[in-house]
Protein backbone atom coordinates (compact mmCIF):
# COMPACT_ATOMS: atom_id res chain seq x y z
CA UNK A 1 0.00 0.00 0.00
CA UNK A 2 2.70 2.58 0.96
CA UNK A 3 4.98 1.03 -1.56
CA UNK A 4 1.81 1.79 -4.68
CA UNK A 5 1.39 5.16 -3.17
CA UNK A 6 5.56 5.93 -2.84
CA UNK A 7 5.22 5.26 -6.78
CA UNK A 8 2.25 7.27 -7.71
CA UNK A 9 3.78 10.64 -5.26
CA UNK A 10 6.59 10.05 -7.21
CA UNK A 11 5.42 9.86 -10.85
CA UNK A 12 3.19 13.25 -9.65
CA UNK A 13 6.60 15.14 -8.65
CA UNK A 14 8.30 14.30 -11.45
CA UNK A 15 5.14 14.72 -13.87
CA UNK A 16 5.03 18.61 -12.20
CA UNK A 17 9.14 18.86 -12.21
CA UNK A 18 9.87 17.16 -15.88
CA UNK A 19 7.85 20.51 -17.67
CA UNK A 20 10.43 23.01 -15.52
CA UNK A 21 13.55 21.07 -16.40
CA UNK A 22 12.58 20.74 -20.09
CA UNK A 23 12.99 24.03 -21.25
CA UNK A 24 16.36 24.67 -19.46
CA UNK A 25 17.47 21.18 -21.38
CA UNK A 26 15.99 22.29 -24.62
CA UNK A 27 18.14 25.73 -24.20
CA UNK A 28 21.37 23.68 -24.00
CA UNK A 29 20.59 21.46 -26.52
CA UNK A 30 19.97 24.41 -28.87
CA UNK A 31 23.44 25.73 -27.67
CA UNK A 32 25.07 22.25 -28.72
CA UNK A 33 23.76 21.77 -32.05
CA UNK A 34 24.08 25.55 -32.81
CA UNK A 35 28.16 25.32 -32.32
CA UNK A 36 28.31 22.05 -34.06
CA UNK A 37 26.31 23.90 -36.75
CA UNK A 38 29.33 26.67 -36.28
CA UNK A 39 31.98 24.34 -36.54
CA UNK A 40 30.54 23.17 -39.70
CA UNK A 41 30.61 26.57 -41.44
CA UNK A 42 26.68 26.17 -41.90
CA UNK A 43 26.24 29.65 -40.52
CA UNK A 44 22.93 30.44 -41.42
CA UNK A 45 21.89 27.60 -39.20
CA UNK A 46 23.85 28.14 -36.73
CA UNK A 47 22.41 31.95 -36.48
CA UNK A 48 18.94 30.65 -36.56
CA UNK A 49 19.17 27.68 -33.61
CA UNK A 50 21.49 30.48 -31.58
CA UNK A 51 19.00 33.33 -32.02
CA UNK A 52 15.70 30.59 -30.77
CA UNK A 53 18.33 29.33 -27.47
CA UNK A 54 18.49 33.02 -26.54
CA UNK A 55 14.80 33.97 -27.17
CA UNK A 56 13.54 31.74 -24.47
CA UNK A 57 11.87 34.40 -22.15
CA UNK A 58 12.10 31.98 -19.44
CA UNK A 59 15.69 32.18 -19.18
CA UNK A 60 16.33 28.53 -19.80
CA UNK A 61 20.11 29.22 -20.38
CA UNK A 62 22.22 29.71 -17.95
CA UNK A 63 24.24 32.49 -17.18
CA UNK A 64 27.99 30.99 -18.91
CA UNK A 65 25.94 29.76 -21.45
CA UNK A 66 23.92 32.85 -22.63
CA UNK A 67 27.21 34.57 -22.65
CA UNK A 68 28.47 31.33 -25.28
CA UNK A 69 25.73 31.67 -27.07
CA UNK A 70 25.63 35.75 -27.50
CA UNK A 71 29.59 35.08 -28.49
CA UNK A 72 28.63 32.30 -30.85
CA UNK A 73 25.83 34.66 -32.21
CA UNK A 74 28.08 37.73 -33.13
CA UNK A 75 30.94 35.57 -35.00
CA UNK A 76 28.26 34.27 -36.90
CA UNK A 77 26.46 36.41 -37.81
CA UNK A 78 29.96 38.85 -38.53
CA UNK A 79 30.94 35.66 -40.73
CA UNK A 80 27.45 36.02 -42.19
CA UNK A 81 28.16 39.51 -43.41
CA UNK A 82 25.98 40.74 -40.81
CA UNK A 83 27.76 43.38 -39.10
CA UNK A 84 25.31 45.27 -37.88
CA UNK A 85 23.74 42.26 -36.02
CA UNK A 86 26.90 40.92 -34.74
CA UNK A 87 28.02 43.95 -32.76
CA UNK A 88 24.04 43.79 -31.46
CA UNK A 89 25.16 40.69 -30.29
CA UNK A 90 28.39 41.93 -28.82
CA UNK A 91 27.27 45.11 -27.71
CA UNK A 92 24.57 42.46 -25.40
CA UNK A 93 27.40 40.75 -24.21
CA UNK A 94 29.07 43.55 -22.90
CA UNK A 95 26.38 44.46 -21.31
CA UNK A 96 26.02 41.26 -19.59
CA UNK A 97 29.45 40.91 -18.61
CA UNK A 98 32.05 43.36 -18.93
CA UNK A 99 34.64 41.47 -18.01
CA UNK A 100 34.08 38.56 -21.16
CA UNK A 101 36.57 37.68 -23.50
CA UNK A 102 36.58 34.84 -25.79
CA UNK A 103 38.58 31.93 -26.32
CA UNK A 104 41.21 32.73 -28.87
CA UNK A 105 41.58 29.35 -29.86
CA UNK A 106 38.01 29.55 -30.64
CA UNK A 107 37.43 33.09 -32.32
CA UNK A 108 39.70 34.37 -34.51
CA UNK A 109 41.15 37.65 -34.95
CA UNK A 110 38.11 39.35 -36.31
CA UNK A 111 36.38 38.23 -33.94
CA UNK A 112 38.28 39.45 -31.03
CA UNK A 113 38.74 42.82 -32.72
CA UNK A 114 35.07 43.71 -33.49
CA UNK A 115 34.81 42.41 -29.47
CA UNK A 116 37.18 44.79 -28.46
CA UNK A 117 35.45 47.76 -30.56
CA UNK A 118 32.11 47.33 -28.93
CA UNK A 119 33.31 47.30 -25.88
CA UNK A 120 34.70 50.50 -26.59
CA UNK A 121 31.23 51.97 -27.47
CA UNK A 122 29.23 50.07 -24.99
CA UNK A 123 29.98 51.56 -21.60
CA UNK A 124 29.39 49.26 -18.84
CA UNK A 125 30.37 47.66 -15.79
CA UNK A 126 30.31 44.53 -13.95
CA UNK A 127 29.88 43.80 -10.58
CA UNK A 128 31.34 41.04 -8.40
CA UNK A 129 30.03 41.07 -4.86
CA UNK A 130 30.18 38.51 -2.13
CA UNK A 131 26.92 36.45 -1.92
CA UNK A 132 27.14 36.52 2.06
CA UNK A 133 29.47 38.60 4.21
CA UNK A 134 29.48 39.61 7.66
CA UNK A 135 31.57 43.19 8.43
CA UNK A 136 32.13 45.58 10.69
CA UNK A 137 30.52 48.60 10.72
CA UNK A 138 32.60 51.27 10.02
CA UNK A 139 35.81 49.36 10.47
CA UNK A 140 36.29 46.28 7.61
CA UNK A 141 34.92 46.66 3.87
CA UNK A 142 32.56 45.24 2.22
CA UNK A 143 34.40 43.80 -1.38
CA UNK A 144 33.10 45.12 -4.60
CA UNK A 145 34.95 44.48 -7.52
CA UNK A 146 34.02 47.25 -10.68
CA UNK A 147 35.18 46.21 -14.08
CA UNK A 148 34.32 48.42 -16.67
CA UNK A 149 34.32 47.33 -20.55
CA UNK A 150 36.04 50.43 -21.35
CA UNK A 151 36.85 53.95 -19.58
CA UNK A 152 33.57 55.70 -18.26
CA UNK A 153 31.86 57.83 -15.29
CA UNK A 154 30.66 54.87 -12.74
CA UNK A 155 29.26 55.61 -9.63
CA UNK A 156 28.43 53.14 -7.37
CA UNK A 157 25.58 53.62 -4.45
CA UNK A 158 23.26 51.83 -2.18
CA UNK A 159 20.21 52.92 -1.97
CA UNK A 160 17.34 51.84 0.21
CA UNK A 161 14.36 50.08 -0.98
CA UNK A 162 12.72 53.06 -1.36
CA UNK A 163 15.45 54.38 -4.02
CA UNK A 164 16.82 57.23 -1.57
CA UNK A 165 20.58 57.29 -2.00
CA UNK A 166 21.83 55.40 1.57
CA UNK A 167 25.71 56.12 0.57
CA UNK A 168 27.42 56.66 -2.01
CA UNK A 169 30.66 54.27 -2.21
CA UNK A 170 32.27 56.14 -5.85
CA UNK A 171 31.61 58.71 -7.77
CA UNK A 172 34.36 59.13 -10.61
CA UNK A 173 36.22 57.51 -13.92
CA UNK A 174 37.14 53.91 -13.86
CA UNK A 175 39.58 52.75 -16.44
CA UNK A 176 40.30 49.04 -15.69
CA UNK A 177 39.28 46.62 -12.67
CA UNK A 178 39.33 48.35 -9.22
CA UNK A 179 38.10 47.05 -5.91
CA UNK A 180 36.18 49.34 -3.68
CA UNK A 181 35.01 48.91 -0.72
CA UNK A 182 31.92 49.82 1.44
CA UNK A 183 32.06 50.12 5.65
CA UNK A 184 28.69 49.83 6.23
CA UNK A 185 27.71 52.90 7.49
CA UNK A 186 25.60 55.38 5.28
CA UNK A 187 26.23 58.73 4.49
CA UNK A 188 25.59 59.90 8.21
CA UNK A 189 28.14 57.48 9.69
CA UNK A 190 25.15 55.69 10.81
CA UNK A 191 24.74 51.42 10.05
CA UNK A 192 21.73 51.24 8.42
CA UNK A 193 18.62 49.38 9.69
CA UNK A 194 17.52 45.86 9.00
CA UNK A 195 16.22 45.52 5.66
CA UNK A 196 16.48 44.95 2.02
CA UNK A 197 18.56 47.80 -0.07
CA UNK A 198 20.34 47.28 -3.73
CA UNK A 199 23.85 48.25 -4.77
CA UNK A 200 23.79 49.98 -7.82
CA UNK A 201 26.71 50.39 -10.44
CA UNK A 202 25.56 53.42 -12.94
CA UNK A 203 27.33 53.67 -15.93
CA UNK A 204 27.24 57.93 -16.85
CA UNK A 205 27.66 58.98 -19.85
CA UNK A 206 27.64 62.96 -18.04
CA UNK A 207 26.93 63.31 -14.32
CA UNK A 208 23.18 63.76 -15.11
CA UNK A 209 23.02 60.98 -18.05
CA UNK A 210 22.75 57.29 -16.78
CA UNK A 211 23.41 54.94 -19.61
CA UNK A 212 22.34 51.90 -17.28
CA UNK A 213 23.10 49.94 -14.65
CA UNK A 214 23.44 46.78 -12.98
CA UNK A 215 21.86 46.55 -9.47
CA UNK A 216 22.10 43.75 -7.42
CA UNK A 217 19.44 43.13 -4.20
CA UNK A 218 21.24 43.25 -0.92
CA UNK A 219 19.58 41.84 2.19
CA UNK A 220 21.36 43.77 5.27
CA UNK A 221 20.75 42.66 8.72
CA UNK A 222 22.94 43.18 12.15
CA UNK A 223 24.28 39.67 13.27
CA UNK A 224 23.66 38.70 16.77
CA UNK A 225 26.16 40.75 18.25
CA UNK A 226 23.80 43.80 17.84
CA UNK A 227 20.70 42.37 16.30
CA UNK A 228 17.70 44.91 16.91
CA UNK A 229 14.74 43.21 18.67
CA UNK A 230 13.09 43.53 15.54
CA UNK A 231 13.75 43.98 11.70
CA UNK A 232 14.15 47.55 11.44
CA UNK A 233 14.20 48.80 14.81
CA UNK A 234 16.98 51.06 14.97
CA UNK A 235 15.46 52.39 18.05
CA UNK A 236 17.22 49.32 20.07
CA UNK A 237 20.55 49.63 18.26
CA UNK A 238 22.35 52.43 20.97
CA UNK A 239 25.99 51.23 19.67
CA UNK A 240 25.15 52.21 16.23
CA UNK A 241 24.61 55.80 17.25
CA UNK A 242 27.05 58.56 17.46
CA UNK A 243 27.62 59.96 20.87
CA UNK A 244 27.79 64.13 20.96
CA UNK A 245 30.87 65.02 23.34
CA UNK A 246 28.14 67.50 25.32
CA UNK A 247 25.77 64.47 25.96
CA UNK A 248 28.32 62.62 27.15
CA UNK A 249 29.39 65.41 29.48
CA UNK A 250 26.12 65.85 30.71
CA UNK A 251 25.37 62.63 31.10
CA UNK A 252 28.51 62.15 33.35
CA UNK A 253 28.03 65.00 35.48
CA UNK A 254 24.54 64.06 36.38
CA UNK A 255 25.33 60.59 37.35
CA UNK A 256 27.96 62.43 39.36
CA UNK A 257 25.29 64.58 41.39
CA UNK A 258 22.72 61.59 41.54
CA UNK A 259 25.10 59.54 43.20
CA UNK A 260 25.78 62.37 46.00
CA UNK A 261 22.07 63.15 46.36
CA UNK A 262 20.45 59.54 46.00
CA UNK A 263 20.35 58.64 49.49
CA UNK A 264 18.61 61.90 50.08
CA UNK A 265 15.69 61.03 46.84
CA UNK A 266 15.36 57.49 48.36
CA UNK A 267 15.91 56.89 51.63
CA UNK A 268 14.65 60.78 53.29
CA UNK A 269 18.40 62.38 53.61
CA UNK A 270 19.43 59.46 55.49
CA UNK A 271 23.25 59.62 56.51
CA UNK A 272 25.08 58.05 53.73
CA UNK A 273 28.63 57.12 53.19
CA UNK A 274 30.79 59.80 51.86
CA UNK A 275 32.81 57.60 49.89
CA UNK A 276 29.84 57.84 47.26
CA UNK A 277 30.77 61.27 46.55
CA UNK A 278 34.26 60.11 45.57
CA UNK A 279 32.06 57.45 43.06
CA UNK A 280 29.91 60.01 42.15
CA UNK A 281 33.58 62.48 41.37
CA UNK A 282 34.73 59.70 38.72
CA UNK A 283 31.97 59.40 36.88
CA UNK A 284 31.36 63.10 36.60
CA UNK A 285 35.30 63.29 35.51
CA UNK A 286 34.20 60.43 33.27
CA UNK A 287 31.79 62.38 31.49
CA UNK A 288 34.66 65.61 31.32
CA UNK A 289 37.15 62.64 29.58
CA UNK A 290 34.77 61.83 27.14
CA UNK A 291 33.69 65.66 26.45
CA UNK A 292 37.60 66.40 26.10
CA UNK A 293 37.87 63.77 23.67
CA UNK A 294 35.02 63.19 21.56
CA UNK A 295 36.06 67.10 20.72
CA UNK A 296 39.39 66.42 19.37
CA UNK A 297 39.27 65.89 16.23
CA UNK A 298 39.58 62.39 14.39
CA UNK A 299 42.81 61.39 13.32
CA UNK A 300 43.24 61.62 9.24
CA UNK A 301 42.72 58.49 7.45
CA UNK A 302 42.28 57.58 3.62
CA UNK A 303 38.55 58.45 2.29
CA UNK A 304 37.04 57.11 -0.84
CA UNK A 305 36.54 60.05 -3.62
CA UNK A 306 32.60 60.82 -1.76
CA UNK A 307 33.07 59.66 1.58
CA UNK A 308 31.65 62.24 3.85
CA UNK A 309 33.29 62.81 6.92
CA UNK A 310 31.18 60.27 9.58
CA UNK A 311 30.90 60.44 13.03
CA UNK A 312 32.47 58.23 15.63
CA UNK A 313 29.89 54.99 15.62
CA UNK A 314 30.29 51.95 17.78
CA UNK A 315 30.27 48.12 16.99
CA UNK A 316 28.22 47.01 14.66
CA UNK A 317 28.43 44.05 12.64
CA UNK A 318 26.47 43.44 9.39
CA UNK A 319 25.28 40.57 7.22
CA UNK A 320 24.73 41.03 3.98
CA UNK A 321 23.45 39.12 1.40
CA UNK A 322 23.47 39.80 -2.06
CA UNK A 323 21.17 38.47 -4.82
CA UNK A 324 21.21 38.08 -8.78
CA UNK A 325 22.38 41.14 -11.04
CA UNK A 326 19.61 42.72 -12.65
CA UNK A 327 20.62 45.25 -15.37
CA UNK A 328 18.52 48.09 -16.48
CA UNK A 329 18.68 50.04 -19.29
CA UNK A 330 18.61 53.75 -19.19
CA UNK A 331 18.24 56.34 -16.39
CA UNK A 332 18.17 55.98 -13.47
CA UNK A 333 14.49 56.49 -11.59
CA UNK B 1 10.22 60.48 58.88
CA UNK B 2 14.11 61.80 58.54
CA UNK B 3 14.82 60.85 62.19
CA UNK B 4 13.57 57.55 61.48
CA UNK B 5 15.16 56.76 58.28
CA UNK B 6 18.93 57.80 59.80
CA UNK B 7 20.14 54.14 59.30
CA UNK B 8 23.77 52.47 58.89
CA UNK B 9 26.30 52.47 56.54
CA UNK B 10 27.70 49.44 54.36
CA UNK B 11 29.62 49.32 51.18
CA UNK B 12 29.37 45.82 49.73
CA UNK B 13 29.64 44.01 46.25
CA UNK B 14 26.34 44.04 44.65
CA UNK B 15 26.08 42.56 40.86
CA UNK B 16 22.36 41.83 40.52
CA UNK B 17 21.15 45.34 40.52
CA UNK B 18 24.56 46.35 38.31
CA UNK B 19 23.34 44.15 35.91
CA UNK B 20 20.69 46.27 34.59
CA UNK B 21 23.08 48.32 33.07
CA UNK B 22 22.86 46.63 29.89
CA UNK B 23 19.67 45.20 30.04
CA UNK B 24 17.90 47.74 27.53
CA UNK B 25 20.90 46.27 24.97
CA UNK B 26 20.07 43.66 21.97
CA UNK B 27 20.31 39.98 22.65
CA UNK B 28 22.87 39.13 24.64
CA UNK B 29 24.42 37.20 27.65
CA UNK B 30 26.00 38.64 30.54
CA UNK B 31 27.71 37.39 33.50
CA UNK B 32 29.57 39.21 35.86
CA UNK B 33 30.35 38.79 39.73
CA UNK B 34 33.24 40.71 42.05
CA UNK B 35 33.53 41.66 45.41
CA UNK B 36 32.64 45.13 47.41
CA UNK B 37 31.49 46.52 50.60
CA UNK B 38 28.16 47.04 52.01
CA UNK B 39 27.01 49.03 54.70
CA UNK B 40 23.53 48.62 56.86
CA UNK B 41 21.73 50.70 59.25
CA UNK B 42 18.57 49.48 61.22
CA UNK B 43 16.33 51.28 62.90
CA UNK B 44 14.53 48.93 65.69
CA UNK B 45 12.97 51.75 67.27
CA UNK B 46 14.53 51.10 70.42
CA UNK B 47 17.54 50.54 69.26
CA UNK B 48 19.88 51.44 66.35
CA UNK B 49 22.34 48.88 64.73
CA UNK B 50 25.21 50.10 62.07
CA UNK B 51 27.59 46.77 60.46
CA UNK B 52 29.33 46.67 57.33
CA UNK B 53 31.46 44.68 56.13
CA UNK B 54 33.38 43.34 52.43
CA UNK B 55 30.46 40.92 50.16
CA UNK B 56 30.90 38.73 47.16
CA UNK B 57 28.22 39.21 44.35
CA UNK B 58 27.71 37.46 41.23
CA UNK B 59 24.73 37.69 38.64
CA UNK B 60 23.87 37.11 35.48
CA UNK B 61 21.52 38.25 32.53
CA UNK B 62 19.94 36.72 29.51
CA UNK B 63 18.27 39.25 27.25
CA UNK B 64 16.18 38.53 24.11
CA UNK B 65 15.18 41.77 22.29
CA UNK B 66 13.52 43.99 24.33
CA UNK B 67 12.64 41.37 26.80
CA UNK B 68 15.40 40.07 29.48
CA UNK B 69 15.94 38.19 32.54
CA UNK B 70 18.31 39.48 35.44
CA UNK B 71 19.30 37.31 38.46
CA UNK B 72 21.41 38.45 41.26
CA UNK B 73 23.36 37.36 44.53
CA UNK B 74 25.21 39.18 47.30
CA UNK B 75 26.55 37.49 50.10
CA UNK B 76 28.46 39.75 53.07
CA UNK B 77 29.37 39.80 56.41
CA UNK B 78 28.72 42.06 58.48
CA UNK B 79 30.50 43.83 61.81
CA UNK B 80 30.08 46.34 64.05
CA UNK B 81 32.75 48.93 64.63
CA UNK B 82 32.51 47.46 68.51
CA UNK B 83 30.58 44.03 70.05
CA UNK B 84 27.46 45.28 70.11
CA UNK B 85 25.39 44.04 68.03
CA UNK B 86 25.97 40.81 66.66
CA UNK B 87 27.96 39.98 63.80
CA UNK B 88 26.27 38.71 61.13
CA UNK B 89 25.23 37.69 57.19
CA UNK B 90 23.18 39.12 54.74
CA UNK B 91 22.27 37.26 51.87
CA UNK B 92 20.33 39.20 48.77
CA UNK B 93 19.37 37.81 45.45
CA UNK B 94 16.85 39.10 43.29
CA UNK B 95 14.72 38.19 39.64
CA UNK B 96 13.33 40.61 37.13
CA UNK B 97 12.23 40.09 33.79
CA UNK B 98 12.85 43.49 31.96
CA UNK B 99 11.51 45.00 29.10
CA UNK B 100 13.04 48.12 27.35
CA UNK B 101 11.22 50.60 26.49
CA UNK B 102 13.55 52.35 24.54
CA UNK B 103 17.29 52.01 23.54
CA UNK B 104 17.75 54.04 26.87
CA UNK B 105 15.01 53.19 28.97
CA UNK B 106 14.23 49.92 30.38
CA UNK B 107 11.35 48.63 32.40
CA UNK B 108 11.83 45.65 35.16
CA UNK B 109 9.78 44.01 37.84
CA UNK B 110 10.35 40.83 40.35
CA UNK B 111 11.11 39.82 43.53
CA UNK B 112 14.14 40.73 45.81
CA UNK B 113 15.01 38.88 48.84
CA UNK B 114 17.33 40.03 51.81
CA UNK B 115 17.92 38.21 55.00
CA UNK B 116 20.11 39.48 57.88
CA UNK B 117 21.12 36.01 59.78
CA UNK B 118 22.86 36.06 63.64
CA UNK B 119 23.58 33.21 66.25
CA UNK B 120 19.93 35.05 67.69
CA UNK B 121 17.64 34.58 64.40
CA UNK B 122 17.00 35.83 60.84
CA UNK B 123 15.49 38.92 60.29
CA UNK B 124 13.84 38.47 55.98
CA UNK B 125 12.20 40.80 53.67
CA UNK B 126 10.85 40.00 50.53
CA UNK B 127 9.75 42.61 47.92
CA UNK B 128 8.04 42.73 45.00
CA UNK B 129 10.35 45.37 43.31
CA UNK B 130 9.11 47.60 40.09
CA UNK B 131 12.42 49.26 38.12
CA UNK B 132 12.72 52.26 36.00
CA UNK B 133 16.49 52.05 34.35
CA UNK B 134 17.88 54.86 31.96
CA UNK B 135 21.39 54.50 30.28
CA UNK B 136 23.08 57.08 28.74
CA UNK B 137 26.59 56.60 26.69
CA UNK B 138 29.98 58.25 27.22
CA UNK B 139 32.38 57.28 25.30
CA UNK B 140 31.93 54.87 22.18
CA UNK B 141 30.91 51.61 23.12
CA UNK B 142 33.63 51.62 25.53
CA UNK B 143 31.62 53.66 28.94
CA UNK B 144 28.51 54.26 29.44
CA UNK B 145 26.65 55.54 32.57
CA UNK B 146 23.13 54.48 34.32
CA UNK B 147 20.79 55.38 36.72
CA UNK B 148 18.15 53.57 38.54
CA UNK B 149 15.15 53.64 40.49
CA UNK B 150 12.93 50.98 42.17
CA UNK B 151 10.38 50.58 44.41
CA UNK B 152 8.19 47.87 46.08
CA UNK B 153 4.60 47.92 45.39
CA UNK B 154 4.37 44.92 47.89
CA UNK B 155 6.39 42.96 50.34
CA UNK B 156 6.17 40.67 53.24
CA UNK B 157 8.61 40.25 56.57
CA UNK B 158 9.07 38.18 59.80
CA UNK B 159 9.53 40.55 62.08
CA UNK B 160 7.28 41.73 64.43
CA UNK B 161 5.83 45.20 62.09
CA UNK B 162 4.20 44.57 58.96
CA UNK B 163 5.86 45.17 55.51
CA UNK B 164 5.32 49.21 54.34
CA UNK B 165 7.14 50.30 51.67
CA UNK B 166 10.86 49.85 50.30
CA UNK B 167 12.42 52.09 47.37
CA UNK B 168 16.24 52.27 46.13
CA UNK B 169 18.16 53.55 43.48
CA UNK B 170 21.77 52.99 42.07
CA UNK B 171 24.00 54.76 39.73
CA UNK B 172 26.84 53.38 38.18
CA UNK B 173 29.27 53.45 35.05
CA UNK B 174 30.19 50.51 33.47
CA UNK B 175 33.56 49.96 31.07
CA UNK B 176 33.41 47.89 28.65
CA UNK B 177 36.43 46.27 26.54
CA UNK B 178 35.91 43.51 23.59
CA UNK B 179 33.66 41.09 25.60
CA UNK B 180 34.83 42.05 29.06
CA UNK B 181 33.27 44.40 31.48
CA UNK B 182 33.87 46.05 34.29
CA UNK B 183 31.28 47.79 36.48
CA UNK B 184 31.54 50.43 39.51
CA UNK B 185 28.06 51.17 41.07
CA UNK B 186 26.82 52.85 44.12
CA UNK B 187 23.55 51.84 45.19
CA UNK B 188 21.25 52.56 48.43
CA UNK B 189 17.92 51.08 49.87
CA UNK B 190 15.57 51.88 52.11
CA UNK B 191 13.10 49.13 53.78
CA UNK B 192 10.75 49.74 56.61
CA UNK B 193 8.15 48.22 58.42
CA UNK B 194 5.21 49.66 59.66
CA UNK B 195 4.68 51.58 63.16
CA UNK B 196 6.12 51.37 65.37
CA UNK B 197 9.12 52.38 63.19
CA UNK B 198 11.87 49.19 61.61
CA UNK B 199 13.82 50.52 59.57
CA UNK B 200 16.85 48.89 57.48
CA UNK B 201 18.87 50.98 54.95
CA UNK B 202 21.40 49.34 52.77
CA UNK B 203 24.22 50.84 50.97
CA UNK B 204 26.55 49.25 48.77
CA UNK B 205 29.76 50.25 46.86
CA UNK B 206 30.50 47.50 44.38
CA UNK B 207 33.55 46.63 41.71
CA UNK B 208 32.56 43.87 39.29
CA UNK B 209 33.63 42.15 36.34
CA UNK B 210 33.05 40.03 33.92
CA UNK B 211 32.35 38.81 30.72
CA UNK B 212 29.04 39.19 28.14
CA UNK B 213 28.04 37.50 24.83
CA UNK B 214 25.68 39.34 22.15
Amino acid sequence: MHSSRGVGATLVVLALALPGVAPAQSARTLLDRAIQAYNALELDDAARVLTEALSDERGALAPADRLRALSYLGATELFRGRREQAVEAFRRLTILDARYRPDSLIFPPPVQTLLAEVRQTTKAVAVEVPREATITAGRAGWSIRVTPSSAHEVSVVVVASDGRPVRVIYDGTVSSAVTLGWDGLDARGLAPPNGRYELRALSRVTRESVLRSVRVPMTIRRAARAVAASPGDETMVMRARPIRPQAALIAGVAAGVLTAVLPYLVADGAEATPARFVVGGSFAVAGILAFVTGRSPPAARPETPSRPAAPVTDVVELIIETGSHVYVEGQDE
Amino acid sequence: MRAAAVGSLVLALHVGNVATARSQLPTQIEATGGIGLVRVHSDLGAAEESLRGPAFAADAALGFGRLGVQLGYVRGRLSAADSTPLPRNVTEGAVAITFAVHRLLTVAAGPRARAYTSDVGTRRWLMWEARVHGEAPLHAEVASVYAELRGAFGGTTNTARDFRESRGGEVGIWVRLSSAVLRIAYSVDRTRGRDPVHQDMIERLVISGGFERR
